[in-house]
């Protein structure tokens, strides 16, 4: 298969792309790094990436902006932060990938676990990454020729408790490597509609 | 108690409004009719609308913008019709509210059922929707002096079936004043993070 993951030089994407490169081709694309680069906040930059790299078997998106601040002190525009980068950016992906997709093609999005247990200064994260779950459940029914569409929701990794492991206390992080594998159900999967919890426990 | 309902003049609204002013004091608010108008895609409003109500004990909101049509058609523009209307709308009302509101008050937004059971042309409208319970969940855990928050969910209306009908073809609609109730579990009750499913 033809793979292309964005977000592909982050925590989850670095370990996605080791995961899915032992059986497929893999094309890397960051904001900055990797093969390529998108602004996926623009459909327009989603468009020409993909006219670029062409039919794909798969589309993995681990990236997106959050923002993180007390409840009483949200702005709308911080509430933004999230709703153009982390949501409308997957949606975008979603978007344009359904023309680029050989039949039977994956799109595998990223929520995380604050969508279903939230925490503290987490409301905008919560509220994305809900939508995104929203998203995928509604996609799932509509995309033809036996498109599928998946969503990772991913707990806290050990590799980013350095910078997030203050807001995660008492949440158990998993190795990269093993939300990776999550990645690869859907991907290598037949299912659709789903969200793959990595590492929650209920 | 003095409850305050934005989107009083619609099916939902108007009949949560009947049910609380059974036992309230309900202040009404439309887009456009209703004792005060606002438009709850403007923040500036919301909070101009709460600085003229004063304090209050509950704020319930069923109102909200969102865009219908197929999966194969729709723009990112078409996903911001939701996400400016009925998701940021509601998180603008209950962010401005905060303020307002008596110790142990609360704010009830509204989602509705298509987060959980997608139908066919309403992929925009469970994106806002879920973004509406991921708000309530998280915001019920920061917010201070007892205040809370929940979402109901509504299935379609038998007074909406007219319009929305063809969309939600095996769907058991049921009457507004049952969906009302939902309300009133969340306005006269205790729970906070919740969403309540009326269907």
């Amino acid at each position: 298969m033809k793979v292309i993951v964005i977000g592909a030089t982050g925590a989850v994407g670095k370990a996605v792309v080791a995961e899915l490169a032992q059986r497929h081709e893999v094309v890397t694309v960051g904001a900055r790094g990797g093969q390529h680069q998108v602004d996926f906040a623009d459909i327009e930059s989603v468009r020409s990436l993909l006219a670029k790299v062409g039919k794909v078997d798969a589309v993995v998106v681990a990236a997106g902006s959050l923002h993180f601040a007390p409840l009483a002190s949200f702005t709308p525009e911080q509430f933004y932060v999230g709703l153009n980068s982390k949501l409308m950016g997957q949606v975008n992906v979603a978007l344009v990938a359904q023309e680029y997709l050989n039949d039977g093609g994956s799109i595998t999005l990223t929520s995380g676990i604050v969508a279903e247990q939230p925490i503290r200064n987490g409301a905008s994260a919560s509220m994305v990454n809900s939508a995104v779950e929203g998203f995928v459940r509604g996609a799932a029914i509509e995309l033809p020729r036996g498109l599928r569409i998946n969503v990772v929701s991913p707990t806290v990794l050990q590799e980013s408790m350095d910078s997030y492991g203050p807001f995660f206390i008492g949440f158990e992080p998993i190795a990269a490597s093993r939300a990776a594998l999550s990645y690869a159900r859907s991907v290598d999967g037949a299912q659709t509609g789903q969200i793959y919890r990595a590492g929650e426990h209920a | 108690m003095k409850v305050m309902v934005i989107g009083a003049t619609g099916t939902i609204g108007s009949a949560v409004a009947r049910e609380l002013a059974q036992r309230h004091e309900v202040i009404t608010v439309g887009s456009r009719s209703g004792q005060h108008q606002v438009n709850i895609e403007d923040f500036a409003q919301v909070k101009r609308l709460f600085a003229q109500s004063g304090n209050l004990d509950a704020v319930v909101v069923a109102a909200g913008a969102l865009h219908v049509g197929p999966l194969s058609q729709l723009t990112p523009e078409h996903f911001h019709v939701g996400l400016k209307g009925k998701l940021m709308g509601q998180v603008n009302v209950a962010m401005a509210a905060q303020q307002y509101l008596n110790d142990g008050g609360s704010i009830t937004l509204t989602s509705g059922i298509d987060t959980d059971h997608p139908i066919r042309g309403a992929v925009a409208a469970s994106t806002a929707n879920a973004g509406v319970q991921g708000f309530v969940r998280a915001a019920a855990i920061e917010l201070p002096r007892g205040l809370r928050i929940n979402a109901v969910s509504p299935t379609v209306m038998q007074e909406s079936l007219h319009l929305f009908g063809d969309l939600f073809t095996g769907f058991e609609p049921i009457a507004a004043s049952r969906a009302a109730l939902a309300y009133a579990r969340s306005v006269d009750g205790a729970q906070t993070g919740q969403v309540y499913k009326a269907w």
